[in-house]
């Protein structure tokens, strides 16, 4: 009874492009975001477990790997962040336009490096 | 044209899809200001000590707004965990345990993030 119906998108012969990019990547980092908040969920119970737990935590997060993964993190918070305001506009009805989905998505780019060479700039120096 | 699906036996809906649209979106808003917030308290206000970073989190406002956040990060995160496996494992039966699986995850971080700020708070 099993109809063998065709999936779609036919991501290996779609060209990808700017717009079915960035709506993966929303996933992509939507998921990282997801398996990311242990960071937060460690940050907060070793807070609570005591000074000795949190140096743990302190000590993993200030190594050069626990700085490599918050960078990741925080790209991916802003890349979702700004592109979560992109749907928005979508849901309420605007940006629809072919040019305006395709300079939206370079703005999500382009704001998603910008805020997080800005926070890692602070940190860093 | 009849909008009640409900009564057409061929329109049954596996979940409420509209109500959960919705609510991802006005998660997403909820969180949006919140984390915003958050992390600008981060950047001026915390250093890595223990003492300043639990003073932070005593001042009520600060504790009411994050427990708020947890909430919302993971109430929101849950949503889109199911949407992704919605879309892409085809099987039902799989499908459903992953989803179960991972709010029961979500749920678990949700629950001991939050009983830390309370403990944080009442000890």
């Amino acid at each position: 009874m099993k109809k063998e119906r065709p999936l779609s998108p036919h991501l290996q012969i779609y060209k990808p492009q700017i717009t079915s990019v960035l709506s993966i990547m929303h996933r992509i980092t939507g998921v990282a975001l997801t398996l990311g908040t242990v960071l937060v969920v460690l940050w907060i119970t070793t807070l609570s477990l005591g000074e000795s737990f949190y140096e743990y935590y302190v000590f993993f997060i200030q190594s050069w790997f626990g700085n490599l993964i918050l960078i990741g993190f925080t790209f991916a918070f802003f890349y979702h962040l700004s592109n979560g305001i992109r749907h928005l506009f979508w849901d309420f009805g605007y940006g629809y336009e072919l040019n305006i989905a395709f300079i939206s998505g370079v703005a999500v780019l382009i704001s998603a490096f910008i805020l997080t060479s800005i926070i890692w700039g602070i940190i860093l120096f | 044209m009849s909008n009640n699906y409900s009564k057409n036996k061929n329109f049954v809906s596996l979940n409420p899809g509209l109500s959960h649209w919705k609510l991802q979106r006005l998660s997403a808003i909820l969180i949006i200001p919140l984390i915003v917030w958050f992390l600008f308290s981060i950047m001026v206000n915390m250093s890595s000590q223990y003492k300043e970073a639990i003073e932070w989190v005593v001042n009520p406002i600060n504790s009411i707004l994050l427990i708020i956040l947890l909430a919302g990060i993971f109430y929101h995160s849950a949503m889109g965990i199911q949407v992704v496996f919605e879309d892409y494992v085809s099987n039902i039966n799989l499908r459903k345990r992953l989803i179960i699986v991972s709010n029961l995850l979500i749920v678990f971080l949700a629950t001991i993030s939050i009983i830390s700020v309370l403990n944080i708070i009442l000890f």
